[in-house]
């Protein structure tokens, strides 16, 4: 299983979910590209809704890349490149129920390498998460 | 290596922009968009600043380069690549003050995650310099004229 976690606002996550697509780095195509169908995407969310100050951090949804489709949506002013996703059935999960077991948060500094929008995730992380979000 | 910067003037004097940063890097939050930042000993060389951008994971970096009045830069180590966060002050030839705010990424690495990486950390650096100068202009000014 190839996991990747994708770092979004949770008001953009629910949007996602509710219309079945997948979205990241602010719609750009080069991280959907990344991602090839049957992967698992998990996306995390540092805030409610983006510029919020207050932090959330939870992981907000995972889903499966259904396809390689990479499309253009035209929403105006705004024309994101998206993707269809097959959302699970999940609730969330914050990073504190999770985060001393996690690789992803063991090095110092972790927080840096989610300002990149989209990262591979590991196998055991994918799996601990995505069992505590279906739990 | 992979770098950006950012370069702004105002006429506020070098003295209230650095008293500004200074202040911005001992704690004090210069405005709603302000990191947080909490200094673990002096403002000095080798003290190490927990920093923690708004709604972000805190991250903990070191001073590595302070000139009162002139240059601050601290960097941050994760994993292989290391990030240097550095502003310079300077007056230009009209007589306005010039601060540059770079950041460097190095490491191995770097070149691959930089233009990934940099500019979403560096995308919020005009902001920043905008409350940076509108510290300087009010709070700052006063007190380094006097």
């Amino acid at each position: 299983m190839t996991a990747w976690l994708g770092v979004v606002s949770a008001a953009h996550v629910r949007r996602a979910r509710s219309l079945g697509f997948a979205q990241v780095n602010e719609g750009t195509r080069a991280g959907l590209a990344r991602m090839s169908a049957g992967d698992r995407l998990f996306y995390y969310s540092p805030v409610e809704e983006r510029g919020d100050a207050e932090r959330l951090q939870e992981f907000t949804a995972v889903g499966i890349v259904a396809d390689d489709t990479i499309w253009r949506e035209d929403e105006g002013a705004f024309r994101p490149f998206r993707r269809r996703v097959d959302y699970l059935v999940t609730h969330p999960v914050a990073l504190d129920d999770v985060r001393d077991q996690l690789e992803l948060t063991s090095a110092a500094n972790w927080g840096y390498q989610l300002r990149r929008g989209l990262i591979p995730l590991s196998d055991a992380d994918a799996e601990l998460i995505e069992s505590k979000m279906v739990a | 290596m992979w770098t950006t910067q950012s370069s702004a003037t105002t006429t506020a004097s070098p003295q209230a922009v650095w008293d500004a940063l200074a202040a911005l890097h001992s704690g004090t939050r210069l405005g709603p968009n302000s990191d947080d930042f909490e200094l673990h000993g002096p403002f000095a060389v080798g003290t190490e600043v927990t920093v923690t951008p708004q709604g972000q994971e805190p991250m903990r970096s070191r001073i590595v380069e302070l000139e009162p009045g002139r240059v601050y830069a601290d960097q941050t180590v994760f994993g292989d690549l290391t990030l240097t966060f550095r502003h310079v002050i300077e007056q230009d030839a009209s007589g306005e003050t010039s601060v540059t705010h770079s950041l460097e990424i190095s490491g191995q690495g770097a070149d691959l995650v930089g233009p990934e990486l940099g500019p979403q950390i560096s995308g919020d650096f005009p902001e920043a310099m905008a409350e940076l100068f509108a510290a300087a202009a009010s709070s700052y000014s006063e007190g380094a004229t006097s």
